[in-house]
């Protein structure tokens, strides 16, 4: 018996698995060379090579992974290496379109010549702003436009000069009133007057009369000439200020047109500019003077350069690769609907919105366009229709800029259409699984874009291989964050801890993003003590401080305990109460803390009570580990009668609900101590779920368990206090270094069993019995106690039962 | 008349206005011309008793400019759009001469138009007339109603329709007489104020003599000046060199010299230039 439970007592070397530093051939990192890639993600980084490399439709990539996991490094890195290689992709202008400006024309240039392109239209138009005046203010120009003006006036002059003279030959004065002339008899250069005018015969009024009216008629007729006159003369002065135009403008276009011969659209854009710098050629210059006005306090009329009408010439460098060398990649940090697609800015003049072509502004996707874009899924669904947004984007394999006011009909004022530009972009969503998963099983065109899944792994194996890798990345992070070098020590520690975070003596956890916090602030601990590298002793600092940051709860729990508030024995022995073991996480923290666990039976049929369960205190799967009790219970002791016990269970001075079923071989053996009446060791502390067969299973946070009831046990005294947990969490033992110093001087004792058997001998110092020929467990056995006591149950049971149909019959 | 007697002193500047844009014309450059001199600027508006008799007339018709429409007219018809159009003038003045800071007052008379502008004209050191001031329509005729309106003492400077350009220089016709010296005085009074430059126009082989020029650089003045010759045998010539000329304004020192110009009809509708008559030089006191 005493060497059975020897056998289950681990040696201090099963506590802890250190690192060989030993077979590290550097002194420091700092000796060695950067490692390419992150560290671990072999698998992942197969996936994006792949998803990258496919060049179809729908091929975009979604790295999925717990935040942290360096799944944004590892893309930014990868992506970054490869675009470099590849092509720049061409630059992209936005030019009015002359004919339909709420349409403006996208214009693709080789990378580079977008900006040629602006600056050359820019010069451009300051030269046409001083050559299109110079050039009406020649002589030439001028003398032609009075040749023309003088002309249209001479015919005007001349209709109303033969007017005159005939009106003179009828002695007809043709006076001028303020609307229009008035036709009235004269002698010599006097009007007549009403009262000789009535004197004159009736003869003679008929022939004025004739006259007036014949008069009038041709008056008539030279009033609706000189609207012609106009015509013809403004038309006249078109065709000059035409020519003028063309004598001014074309030349300078030429040199544009030869420079992009080679980009037929920019050509045509330049030909349809040049036609409408003609036909507005008078917004090139300065408008006439208006002194006037100014004295009546008019607003002075703008020149074109002044109100913006030269803004439609203007090009729009709306995607510039000039300065960049291969593919881009972009991280958008904050991709609103906005962010991603571009928009069209509005700017306020004189109280309302106006826009044109130069304020559509690019999104991210038409950054990246022909490279990659990396963007983190939560925030994109955060979002509101960025991501139906960029669906319909990939979808589409174009992008098409409308507000969402458009987008949703919302709005029907008029706005910009700017013509839509293909799309070539891979994109990279990264996230964490639940997400993935997600969107995997709701989101039926999910699947049709982002075809590759690069699953980041949390943890990897641990090798000498792979410490070394582990050795480089630390080095490696260590030059790019600019902190000390690590020695062989530091970096021995840090994978140790980093198997610790893992859970597993066999793993190495790949969080790098907590990782390389871990780096900085053990960098921060040496160079406080003035080191010239990170030592293990910095290291081991830096977690202690870290633990130290977050663990006020731990030591206020601890508190109670030892202030007698929350009960929990250390020493001596009890029947029905077992120490339980808890993990409490909060945030980055985790921690354990011991429970008590107590157990009362009584004649009843067959219930094992949850008390948390019944006042709702307890999760599912603790509800389905205490239900198993039953299970267990029944088939190994009461094949052939019925259960006839009512026990309960109960996590005493638990007050925040528990989920988990790692208490339930805990709860079992108070049970079994509860029917045998077998006290139990208030010395150990357990852990480990159980199934019907009375296997005791593995459980997570062992480690943390194990340290928070070595904890309380060291505070009271260690005085050969000891914890048992399932023998298949052995291989996750990385405990703390005074717990495995404890054990190694046997002050503390760590059990690994691997049934309920095992467990209750150590637990009551009583062999747990096994069925013998007969099918009787050995006398005086734990078992054969407990179903003694449940024999005697059901005897009971079937007594009052009987007793019961008596008295009814 | 001493040398150093000023030859265009402007204290007062007449300006006849109706509404068309030629009146605006003339009221711009009248109140550019008081801001210079710091003068008071007059307005002047005259009811057109012919047109008044006209209209009182039974046959008389109206054809409207806009519609080429005949509609009959009435006294009280004109009358009505003649205060209409008095008003706005009156308006425009005190709106233009409140903006130049500058004096001014308005005046409404009806009468004979010519008759009128030169009784009012009887008092002001200038009188400024737009197009419609000096012509009522007719090629035929032009320069004798500004002959008559300006054949009392007083200044006048006649505009042609597009008025005259803010930056302008001054050319003045010179043979050596003296009514030309007055002219080229007063040309140098204006530019000193304005500091334009002077173009003077003399037939070739006329020396002007040193005397005149002079004083266009004395006490720091610095206007530029210039000569143009022409040939005074060839009334062509002279034409070219006003036509070479016809951004300024033509300053000519009596109306007697206008015999020796081209005609006025040709400088103020052909050339569109604007002419400043001096009238007689005032007696010595």
């Amino acid at each position: 018996m005493g060497s059975d439970i020897d056998q289950r007592l681990l040696a201090p070397e099963k506590l802890y698995r250190p690192c060989d530093i030993t077979a590290f051939t550097f002194k420091t990192t700092g000796e060695l060379s950067d490692l390419a890639d992150t560290i671990g993600q072999d698998r992942a980084l197969e996936a994006v090579r792949f998803g990258v490399g496919i060049q179809q439709q729908g091929f975009n990539l979604f790295l999925l992974g717990p935040a942290g996991t360096g799944k944004y490094e590892l893309a930014r890195s990868f992506l970054g290496k490869r675009a470099a290689k590849e092509v720049t992709p061409d630059d992209w202008c936005y030019v009015n379109n002359f004919e339909k400006p709420e349409k403006p024309r996208a214009l693709r240039l080789p990378s580079g010549r977008g900006s040629v392109l602006q600056e050359d239209m820019r010069g451009l138009l300051e030269n046409l702003k001083s050559a299109i005046p110079s050039a009406f203010e020649t002589e030439n120009y001028r003398a032609r436009k009075q040749a023309i003006e003088q002309e249209m006036k001479e015919k005007q002059e001349r209709a109303f000069e033969e007017l005159q003279q005939e009106a003179s030959k009828k002695e007809i004065a043709v006076i001028r009133t303020p609307t229009g002339f008035v036709l009235a008899p004269a002698r010599g250069n006097q009007v007549v007057s009403p009262e000789d005018f009535e004197k004159l015969p009736e003869s003679e009024h008929r022939k004025i009369q004739s006259s007036i009216s014949e008069l009038q008629e041709k008056l008539r007729k030279v009033l609706e000439q000189m609207p012609r006159y106009e015509q013809e003369g403004r038309e006249k002065l078109r065709n000059l200020n035409g020519e003028v135009a063309i004598f001014a403008v074309g030349h300078l276009i030429d040199e544009l047109r030869k420079k992009h011969a080679d980009l037929p659209p920019v050509v045509a854009f330049l030909n349809e500019a040049q036609q409408d710098m003609i036909d507005n050629v008078n917004e090139f210059m300065a408008p006439p003077e208006n002194p006037l006005a100014a004295m009546l306090g008019a607003p002075a009329p703008l020149a074109a350069r002044d109100t913006g009408f030269l803004r439609r010439y203007q090009v729009n460098l709306f995607v510039d690769h000039r300065s960049n060398h291969g593919a881009p990649v972009l991280y958008e940090d904050h991709p609103t609907y906005q962010n991603l697609i571009g928009e069209v800015q509005y700017m306020a003049h004189l109280g309302a919105l106006s826009t044109d072509f130069n304020l559509i502004r690019p999104g991210a996707l038409h950054r990246a366009n022909g490279g990659y874009l990396i963007l983190d899924a939560h925030k994109l669904l955060m979002q509101p229709y960025a991501w139906e947004a960029l669906k319909r984007a990939l979808q589409s394999s174009e992008m098409r800029i409308e507000s969402i006011g458009q987008m949703l009909s919302l709005v029907s004022t008029v706005s910009l259409e700017p013509e839509p530009i293909p799309l070539n972009v891979k994109v990279v969503l990264t996230g964490e699984r639940t997400l993935y998963y997600l969107l995997s099983s709701l989101d039926l065109e999910f699947n049709e874009l982002f075809k590759v899944a690069a699953d980041f792994e949390e943890q990897m194996d641990r090798s000498a291989a792979q410490d070394q890798l582990y050795a480089q990345w630390i080095g490696t992070v260590a030059r790019k964050d600019g902190l000390l070098p690590f020695t062989a020590g530091a970096v021995g520690r840090l994978i140790e801890h980093g198997s610790r975070v893992a859970g597993d003596t066999q793993k190495i956890s790949t969080h790098t993003r907590t990782l390389s916090d871990l780096l900085r602030e053990s960098d921060y601990w040496a160079r406080e003590a003035a080191q010239p590298a990170v030592r293990g002793e910095d290291v081991q600092r830096a977690i202690e401080a870290q633990i130290h940051r977050s663990d006020r709860l731990r030591r206020r729990l601890l508190e109670e305990v030892l202030q007698g508030t929350l009960l929990i024995d250390t020493a001596g022995e009890k029947v029905g109460q077992v120490n339980g073991l808890s993990v409490f996480e909060f945030a980055n923290f985790s921690f354990g803390h011991p429970s008590r666990i107590t157990a009362r039976v009584r004649l009843g049929k067959g219930d094992v009570i949850d008390i948390e369960r019944e006042v709702k205190l307890s999760g599912p799967i603790h509800s389905k580990g205490v239900l198993i009790l039953s299970g267990f219970l029944g088939g190994r002791y009461a094949a052939d009668h019925p259960l006839s016990l009512s026990a309960s269970l109960v996590f005493e001075q638990s007050y925040g609900g528990v989920e988990g079923d790692s208490a339930s071989s805990t709860e079992l053996y108070a049970l079994l101590s509860a029917l045998s009446g077998l006290p139990i060791k208030q010395s150990l502390a357990v852990t480990g779920s159980v199934n019907q067969h009375g296997q005791v299973q593995a459980i997570g946070g062992v480690n943390e368990k194990i340290e928070g009831f070595f904890d309380l046990c060291k505070a009271r005294g260690l005085d050969d206090q000891g914890v048992m947990i399932p023998a298949s969490n052995v291989r996750h033992l990385m405990l703390r270094k005074d717990v495995v110093e404890a054990a190694r001087a046997g002050s503390f004792k760590i059990y690994a069993v691997e049934n309920i058997d095992q467990g209750i001998e150590i637990l009551t110092g009583v062999p747990a019995g096994n069925r013998d020929a007969a099918g009787k467990f050995p006398e005086g056995t734990v078992n054969d106690r407990v179903e003694k006591r449940l024999v005697e149950l059901a005897e009971k049971r079937i007594a009052a039962q009987r007793a019961e149909s008596k008295e009814e019959s | 008349m001493s040398q150093s007697a000023s030859a265009l002193t402007l204290r007062r500047i007449l300006v006849a206005l109706d509404a068309s844009p030629h009146s605006l014309a003339a009221l711009e450059t009248a109140v550019r011309l008081a801001v210079n001199a710091n003068a008071e600027l007059l307005g002047l508006f005259v009811e057109d008793a012919a047109l008044l008799r006209a209209a009182e007339i039974p046959l008389a018709r109206e054809l409207s400019y806009f519609s080429a429409e005949s509609v009959p007219v009435s006294r009280e018809g004109v009358e009505l759009k003649l205060r209409a159009q008095s008003r706005q003038i009156q308006a425009t003045l005190a709106r233009a001469a409140e903006g130049a800071r500058i004096a001014s007052s308005f005046r409404c008379v009806r009468g004979n138009v010519a008759v009128e502008i030169s009784s009012a004209a009887g008092d002001v050191d200038l009188l400024v007339l737009g197009r419609t001031g000096w012509s009522v329509g007719r090629r035929a005729g032009i320069g004798s109603t500004a002959l008559e309106i300006a054949a009392g003492s007083v200044p006048v400077l006649l505009l042609p329709e597009r008025g005259i350009p803010e930056k302008v220089h001054l050319v003045v016709y010179f043979d050596a007489s003296k009514s030309a010296e007055r002219a080229l005085r007063a040309a140098r009074e204006l530019a000193e104020a304005r500091l334009g430059e002077i173009a003077i126009l003399a037939p070739s082989g006329l020396a002007i003599p040193a005397s005149l020029i002079e004083p266009f650089s004395a006490n720091g003045a610095s206007i530029e000046i210039r000569t143009r010759s022409f040939d005074a045998s060839n009334e062509a010539s002279l034409l070219r060199a006003l036509k070479a000329e016809r951004d300024g304004v033509l300053v000519v020192g009596s109306r007697d010299l206008l015999h020796n110009l081209p005609p006025l009809q040709a400088i103020l509708c052909d050339l569109e230039m604007p002419v400043l008559l001096l009238g007689p030089e005032p007696a010595n006191p």
